[in-house]
């Protein structure tokens, strides 16, 4: 549904707070933001943050880009209310064309016409550390919106733990910008509304809550190689391991972190492995054998923009038609993409189980933007998911006079067991193989083997979940995007609405199978026009929807610079075609 | 019940060519495992590509029969989801040391508990005779004709120098030797690496039955295989005497026994609990 249907675009009733925080990579750009998000949702409000970073440990310009309001607000905006500028070149880059508005915090004595009266980087200094002017923009940020002392007081308390002498320099840094921008006269027009404080929000990024949908889809076992954007799933999966007793490997290289993958769920476990573009490239192979020998696996891809290295730390949504044909020969895949944050949970989650079931590939494709977007989100709810393993018991098995890995059935799936739980034997073969798993050279065999899998993909095709449509469709506009692009394209169907241009939505998370019911072509042909919004270069989705002969599509909105689209951008590109 | 041969027997033909080492090693490995009392549920063999690799189809035994050089990936994660199991790896030396070689470094880090036989010939025998990483410098072959301009690996040594805990080198001819081998790779508690040399009868012609009978050697009882320095002169040593036997042994944990430790396991029998997610929450507010 959509979640701002009055949204004015500059200032209305609904507070639409955006904070930019910029400077060099190793300056605390990253936990400010995330002080800063976390004390919003701790005080009853909802934050959104999205990250543009190079590609480097140190130096550089970078920002966060935190959005804060009553409501939730998902959208990549750019507008500025506060600028933070760490360094003078992040001064020079963002802080003209400001609105009349903004205000400019800086971290030193650079010049501009609306900064504030003091700088960050002294009053760092006074508190003991110039390191802690993360804390001292915590501080005064939180006092412009109006943010209690005491919340902000205890994040402190919480990301120094264990320094006493960390904790008494940020205390000192954070309640001397908290001070100073008290002081401040026009400080109250940041303010943000009251709330109640609702205690069981999350503040959670895409990639942290793909790792915790892993978890409740009961992962057991992952090995991946780090890659940007996808690091923060293994990152997190290895945090929590001591309390979820989930084995992280890193292995020496992607193309062992799928095989790793392959034999860890041979033998039982619910394996899963994430990487980029260039990683997934390596374990293509890997993917064929999956899909030859017939195992679960779950792949997150967070997708950067490429070719080969591309730019690493940055987004795109180029890797969908990539995904869809990878991997040698024909086998049975499920492709999902996340709409946001809220979403990667129950996606991933739901991944785990229809992977053992069906025993297939389960694909979980977000990008830069999603992994490192952190929200506010309401928590995330596990009623009804699947509990069940899918897996023969050991009595069962011993019951058997001989088990058969690749019995011949009518769906094509073949029950599955996994060694060392009967006195049967599993055998499992890349080969083309018999019935028992064994390597065979016969064209009987090799035919009604191969038979066996495409009645699997058939089952698999079954497997579909239309799009969301939101909106009236006869008539209008119809745009249409997936992933990542949700809440940007959502929120410029409101602002664009506001102005009198309607159009409906249609999103896809479910990237494949797709529906052939028809629906999605009737939906098309009763829209004035389609319109596919994609962040890519090769019109990913537009081409499968053609290919597939689901839709013919009039027009795309590409973008090829590695940054998302904004809802300002959108607006404008849409509205100029409708 | 103890184990016997019969429980390991299998229908599947045989593809390997008349008089193939193979042979050898597929006799030494199944009475190795009844002699361990192995039951074949409880013994999972992981392989590649190429004929080596399909030892396991011609048992009674857990089989994978993965991607080529990638075995080792795939039973270190085998291990690690059903360290129940005991885990062998059969692959050739093009599998072990070329397309695996990265898997193999690592493997050797992990000190995983598992055993990697490999079948060693010198030859790509199933792609028709090229040059393996253990060929002989200026071998010539099809795609060598002027020799091969490569000097040989030599796998013992790095895997000595790079601390691996078991390394073993048998002839697949000497069967009653190679089984003494096999048997104490498997009940070493850490990465034991086996290397059988064995003839490859159809693509090599100097590297025969007779030549190995000339050149191996076993190490005595006066050998002690747990002094690192003195394994490697052994294996450097130039000249046409091969050894045979444990070359070097050390004790550390193995990997599956340090990352299992305090973790509830096999993972193959964990079922699912989606509230555990909920219980990491408290991270995230």
């Amino acid at each position: 549904m959509l979640l701002f249907v009055n949204l004015n675009y500059s200032w209305g009733h609904i507070m639409d707070l955006n904070i930019r925080i910029t400077g060099a990579a190793g300056q605390g750009i990253q936990t400010a933001s995330d002080m800063l998000g976390r004390a919003v949702t701790r005080a009853g409000l909802f934050a959104y943050s999205y990250n543009d970073a190079e590609s480097r440990i140190r130096g550089g310009l970078n920002f966060a880009h935190l959005r804060c309001s009553d409501k939730p607000a998902m959208g990549v905006s750019d507008k500025i209310d506060i600028l933070v500028a760490f360094t003078q070149s992040a001064l020079n880059e963002f802080g003209p064309g400001l609105a009349h508005a903004a205000v400019v915090l800086t971290s030193g004595d650079w010049a501009h016409p609306r900064r504030a009266p003091y700088q960050l980087g002294p009053l760092a200094t006074q508190a003991g550390s110039a390191k802690a002017v993360t804390a001292v923009t915590f501080g005064a940020v939180g006092a412009m919106m109006g943010l209690e002392r005491d919340i902000l007081l205890k994040i402190i308390r919480e990301t120094f733990a264990g320094d006493n002498k960390l904790i008494e320099i940020n205390i000192n840094a954070l309640n001397s910008g908290y001070d100073a921008a008290s002081n401040r006269d026009s400080s109250a027009r940041f303010r943000m509304p009251a709330a109640e404080k609702i205690a069981g929000r999350l503040w959670i990024s895409g990639g942290e809550a793909v790792a915790l949908g892993a978890v409740a889809g009961g992962v057991s076992f992952y090995a991946g190689y780090p890659m940007s954007p996808s690091t923060s799933i293994i990152t997190s999966l290895a945090s929590w391991s001591n309390e979820t007793g989930v084995v992280v490997e890193q292995a020496e290289d992607e193309v062992a972190a799928i095989n790793m993958v392959a034999g860890a769920s041979y033998a039982g476990a619910r394996a899963m492995t994430a990487t980029s573009g260039g990683g997934f490239a390596l374990m293509v192979e890997g993917l064929s054998l999956i899909g030859m020998i017939e195992v679960p696996a779950v792949i997150a891809l967070a997708q950067r923009p490429g070719p080969a290295t591309g730019l690493p730390t940055r987004t795109a949504q180029g890797d969908l038609n990539f995904v869809r044909h990878a991997g040698h020969g024909a086998f049975a895949r499920i492709i999902l993409a996340p709409r946001n944050v809220h979403d990667c949970f129950g996606l991933t989650a739901r991944a785990f189980d229809m992977a053992e079931k069906y025993q297939v590939p389960v694909i979980i494709m977000t990008d830069q933007l999603l992994q490192d977007s952190y929200a506010t989100v309401e928590p995330f709810t596990v009623n009804g998911f699947p509990t069940a393993r899918h897996l023969l018991y050991g009595d069962q098995l011993n019951a058997m006079d001989k088990y058969r890995r690749y019995a011949q059935t009518e769906s094509g799936i073949s029950p599955m067991a996994a060694p060392g739980v009967s006195k049967q034997v599993v055998v499992v073969d890349s080969d083309e193989h018999d019935e028992d798993g064994h390597l065979i050279e016969s064209a009987e065999i090799a035919h009604r083997m191969a038979g066996k899998r495409m009645r699997k993909a058939e089952t698999v095709m079954r497997l579909t979940e239309a799009p969301l449509i939101e909106g009236e469709v006869l008539g209008r506009p119809l745009v249409v995007s997936w992933g990542s692009a949700y809440e940007t394209v959502a929120e410029a169907r409101s602002v664009l609405a506001g102005s009198g241009k309607q159009f409906a939505h249609m999103h896809f998370h479910w990237m494949w199978p797709l529906p052939r019911d028809g629906k999605i072509a009737g939906a098309m042909s009763d829209a004035s026009s389609v319109i596919v919004v994609e962040n890519n270069v090769g019109c990913d989705l537009e081409s499968i929807l053609r290919e597939t002969a689901v839709a013919e599509v009039d027009r795309t909105i590409n973008k090829m610079d590695g940054r998302p689209f904004t809802v300002a951008e959108l607006v404008e590109k849409l509205g100029e075609v409708m | 019940m103890a184990a016997t041969l019969d429980d390991y027997k299998s229908d599947v033909e045989i593809a390997w060519c008349p008089g193939c080492g193979n042979f050898g090693i597929l006799d030494a490995v199944k009475r190795t495992l009844v002699e361990l009392d192995l039951p074949p549920h409880k013994v999972l063999i992981c392989s590649g590509i190429g004929q080596a690799p399909k030892l396991p189809h011609y048992m009674h035994v857990n089989t994978f029969d993965g991607l080529h050089g990638r075995e080792v990936a795939s039973a270190t994660a085998a291990k690690l989801a059903a360290d129940d199991l005991v885990v062998i790896v059969h692959a050739g030396d093009g599998g072990a040391y070329g397309e695996g070689g990265n898997h193999f470094l690592h493997a050797i880090r992990r000190n995983i508990d598992i055993t990697l036989i490999v079948h060693d010939n010198r030859t790509y025998g199933l792609t028709k005779g090229q040059a393996s990483p253990t060929a002989d410098e200026g071998s010539v072959t099809k795609l060598q004709p002027r020799g091969l301009a490569m000097h040989p690996m030599n796998p013992l040594a790095l895997a000595i120098s790079q601390s691996c805990s078991f390394v073993a080198q048998g002839m697949s001819a000497r069967t009653e030797h190679l089984i003494g081998l096999l048997k104490a790779a498997i009940q070493h508690k850490g990465f034991s690496l086996v290397n059988v040399l064995q003839p490859c009868v159809t693509w090599d012609k100097v590297h025969t039955y007779k030549y190995y009978e000339e050149h191996c050697y076993e190490l005595g009882p006066d050998y002690s295989p747990t002094d690192r320095m003195k394994a490697l002169e052994l294996v450097l040593a130039p000249g046409p005497k091969i050894p045979l036997g444990i070359i070097y042994t050390e004790h550390r944990p193995s990997y599956n026994e340090v990352v299992l430790k305090d973790v509830p396991h096999p993972l193959r029998d964990r079922g699912i609990s989606p509230e555990s997610a909920t219980r990491l929450f408290p991270h995230f507010r």
